[in-house]
């Protein structure tokens, strides 16, 4: 594994509460369950979730292990660790002289960000190659989806000014983002006369972690997400690309999202797909936590909300199983999702209210 | 100038043929099946596109690797040539769909053997008018040669479903043995109509040589021929990790512009890194054997083996890359006592016995995609008809070849004679006149006679702009 990696685990332990290992290994793996998204709502990890999706448990572990060892991390209670000062004082030290990853949002990003920059990369090679009048290139990919899809959006973009205001919106966004960033990025690029550099020759080792790039590329995307109207041509692929990855769902929550729009109930879905009602209630979970509580709001009513809402403010236990007996309901009148996505709705508010405060 | 020649100056922009180009396309064209061997590096692609061009029906081209058959399709790609694609295994659905759905906007298409397996590829197939099948590098078909792939024993089979399309078979490294190999089972019905096109394994311009070192020399070793030879040069490990390591301590030590290269980089990496060697922003690339099977740079003038490469066959292949211009070009192969173990650690996690090999039988089904080579063979051959017991023959003489190949590579370090002489033996030709320079048998200061100056490495490499502006200037023509 990485050192910068390895520094960029331990630094996810730096908060009051502490994490569970075996839980931050899932989320930083991306598993595609509802609980380990729900874990990480709940620990504000979601911004890293699946940002490692070929970790091994056994390096994962080994990690945990060492750092132990070594004092940066204390486990408190059994599978629960915390960051200690040494430990925050040697994570400072090392990204001080890297510089942290500090702009990925996984749960934004994490679905499409690659696509969107093999898109943006082939775009600006395509149009540069223009430029020059140029047509005889290797494209910098061999995806043939991918070289479709530039023709198709050159068909819908292409006019006498479309080079010279894609020109303009990088010039933009390298402005935006500052001299230092704007330089490692530009680097990457290729196209007429420029050969793009790697990772590797433009940052030297810590480049070889994909941590940097991903870091760069959710830059890149939060700024087009701000700027949306100064740069509607790169706003247009990043659209592009999240529609091809659905969104920031998997598959088949997306499904069941197309499902739910054509309004039918999660039980008719699970009937509809042939699938658990407990599979149906993973990808509401999924669809509430990444795409918002708003998608979810109408599959219980107000009545249901206050009641369940009642009880994760008094009951430090917050059990689904503990609520139904509290509340004398059996689970046919109380399904698991609806007591889920309210408990997802009052942790969202809640960072929400936090948010708005500071 | 001849018609061919004509045709050759309109697509390639040469003047002339290169040896035994111009027969095997002669073959193609007239709807002659050839089985053509001609030394690595000589163009033996050439053979297949320009008959594919003259042909105007579209080309299929067998190829074991998938690394090789996008190396392919860059070149052609660089050439201006939009038609061509792969089918690989990497593609999804849908990127394959779109090929086998619009094979009529195609000249060339590069495929693996497993692909044609699937019904639904060769159905496709089947509906076009296939003017030349390609089966690049051949010699894969026989447990003789080197990169044995099994599932190119069923492209005899593949033809006969594909009804019989004129064929090309190409190698660069065959002796009789495997050329026999390649007539069984690719042509089993018309071995006498099909042309052999045969011609010298040798390059002369490139000189052999080998250098014995002490346990734990090797990098200095590499830096001392790194920063005198001139490039340039490309470096082979067996290990993707050593790679790493030295192309960091030659770029850390020298001013030489140093990258590595394997399966392990990402494929946006990769392509830059091709195309940076390609356009000479790079002095050397450590590779493992993924890089430069279908490299097409001229001036490549010194190839290093840090590790003993598997047989004599892969050694030629490899060392082949060098002086495609015709220029003196320098093959230096670094051994310290026991390097072969890692070959035999290779061979003995192929190993399959007896009691296996009936397990394989007798389950009949297909291996894991993963599986090793030996347990696709017994699965093949099984599926051509052989009995357990032929099976398990074939598999017991290959583990032997293997262990033969590996001695040969011993045998030619050692060697107390001329080395290029004895990888000629090997291929069962002699050395047909004698070189100046030849190897370090013949000219004990080989090395020294390519030494001529301190290498700063190609100042174009530095040419990277230093900031954004000029950059995206530079980009869009501003």
């Amino acid at each position: 594994m990485q050192t910068s990696t390895i520094y960029f685990i331990l630094n996810l332990f730096d908060k009051k509460t502490g994490l569970k290992a075996a839980q931050t290994f899932h989320i930083l793996q991306g598993k595609r369950t509802g609980s380990t998204l729900f874990q990480a709502l709940r620990n504000q990890t979601l911004t890293y979730y699946g940002l490692f999706p070929q970790m091994e448990r056994t390096a994962f572990d080994a990690v945990i292990q060492k750092s132990t060892q070594t004092g940066a991390l204390i486990e408190k209670e059994e599978g629960w660790f915390y960051l200690t000062e040494s430990g925050r004082s040697w994570i400072r030290r090392y990204f001080d002289s890297t510089g942290c990853p500090d702009q990925i949002d996984q749960s934004l990003y994490g679905f499409f960000d690659l696509d969107f920059w093999e898109k943006i990369q082939l775009l600006t090679q395509v149009l540069s190659e223009k430029s020059y009048l140029n047509t005889v290139y290797v494209p910098m990919t061999q995806s043939l989806p991918q070289q479709y899809w530039v023709k198709k959006w050159l068909y819908r973009y292409e006019d006498e000014s479309l080079l010279d205001r894609f020109y303009q919106e990088w010039l933009y966004l390298f402005q935006q983002m500052g001299d230092e960033k704007a330089d490692v990025l530009s680097r990457q690029l290729t196209g007429h006369s420029q050969i793009g550099q790697t990772r590797g020759q433009l940052l030297g080792k810590k480049s070889q972690d994909k941590v940097f790039l991903i870091d760069q590329i959710h830059g890149l995307l939060q700024l087009i997400d701000a700027h949306s109207s100064d740069c509607p041509l790169f706003y247009s692929v990043r659209q592009d690309a999240s529609e091809e990855n659905h969104g920031q769902l998997s598959k088949t929550a997306y499904e069941t999202k197309q499902l739910l729009e054509e309004n039918l109930s999660p039980e008719e879905i699970a009937v509809r797909r042939q699938v658990k009602l407990g599979t149906i209630s993973d990808h509401l979970v999924e669809i509430a936590i990444l795409q918002g509580s708003q998608e979810t709001l109408h599959l219980y009513n107000q009545e249901e909300k206050n009641q369940a809402a009642a009880y994760l403010s008094k009951n430090s236990k917050k059990q689904y199983k503990d609520f139904l007996s509290v509340y004398g309901l059996k689970e046919e009148d109380f399904p698991f999702y609806k007591y889920r996505l309210i408990e997802i709705e009052e942790i969202q508010n809640r960072y929400d209210s936090s948010r708005k405060a500071t | 100038m001849t018609h061919l020649e004509k045709q050759l100056k309109h697509y390639f922009n040469y003047d002339h043929f290169r040896l035994g180009q111009k027969e095997a396309i002669k073959a193609a064209i007239s709807g002659e099946s050839s089985l053509v061997m001609l030394p690595t590096g000589t163009g033996k692609s050439l053979c297949y596109q320009l008959s594919g061009y003259i042909n105007q029906s579209l080309t299929l081209i067998v190829s074991p690797l998938i690394s090789l058959m996008m190396d392919q399709v860059f070149l052609l790609k660089q050439q201006g040539e939009k038609k061509v694609a792969a089918l690989t295994s990497f593609q999804n659905r849908q990127e394959k769909n779109y090929i086998l759905n619009n094979l009529k906007e195609y000249k060339f298409i590069y495929l693996s053997p497993e692909m044609l397996f699937q019904d639904y590829v060769l159905d496709k197939l089947r509906q076009e008018n296939i003017g030349l099948f390609v089966v690049d590098e051949a010699h894969c078909i026989s447990q003789w040669g080197m990169d044995f792939r099994p599932e190119y024993l069923m492209l005899g089979d593949i033809r006969r479903r594909l009804d019989y399309p004129t064929t090309m078979a190409l190698t660069a490294t065959a002796n009789q043995s495997v050329r026999k190999d390649i007539q069984n089972s690719l042509f089993p019905e018309s071995d006498d109509q099909v042309k052999e096109i045969f011609y010298t394994v040798d390059r002369p311009n490139i000189k052999y040589s080998v250098r014995q070192l002490a346990r734990g020399n090797k990098k200095e070793c590499v830096l001392e021929l790194v920063d005198s030879l001139k490039g340039p040069g490309i470096i082979y490990f067996s290990s993707k990790k050593k790679a790493d390591e030295v192309a960091e301590y030659i770029q850390n030590t020298t001013e030489l512009h140093v990258q590595s290269y394997h399966s392990d980089l990402d494929a946006d990496d990769r392509y830059k890194i091709q195309l940076q060697f390609d356009k000479n922003r790079l002095d050397i690339v450590c590779a493992t054997s993924a890089f430069g099977m279908g490299i097409n740079k001229s001036d490549i003038r010194y190839i290093i083996h840090y590790h003993l490469p598997a047989s004599p066959e892969m050694y030629l292949q490899e060392t082949g890359r060098a002086g495609r211009d015709g220029e003196d070009s320098l093959a230096v192969l670094l051994y310290e006592k026991g390097d072969e173990s890692i070959h035999h650690y290779f061979h003995q996690d192929e190993y399959i016995d007896k009691a296996n090999i009936y397990r394989i039988y007798q389950a009949g089904k297909q291996p894991l995609k993963d599986a090793p080579p030996n347990h696709w063979m017994v699965y093949f051959l099984k599926q051509r008809g052989h009995s357990v017991e032929e099976i398990n023959l074939k598999v017991q003489e290959r583990q032997i070849n293997k262990t033969r190949q590996l001695g040969m590579m011993l045998r030619y370090i050692a060697t107390n004679g001329c080395r290029r002489a004895f990888l000629l033996a090997y291929f069962e030709e002699k050395v047909k006149k004698e070189l100046p320079l030849c190897c370090d048998y013949c000219e004990p200061n080989l090395i020294e006679k390519f030494i001529s100056f301190k290498n700063t490495g190609n100042e174009k490499a530095d040419e990277v702009p230093d900031s954004w502006k000029k950059i995206l200037s530079a980009l869009f023509n501003k």
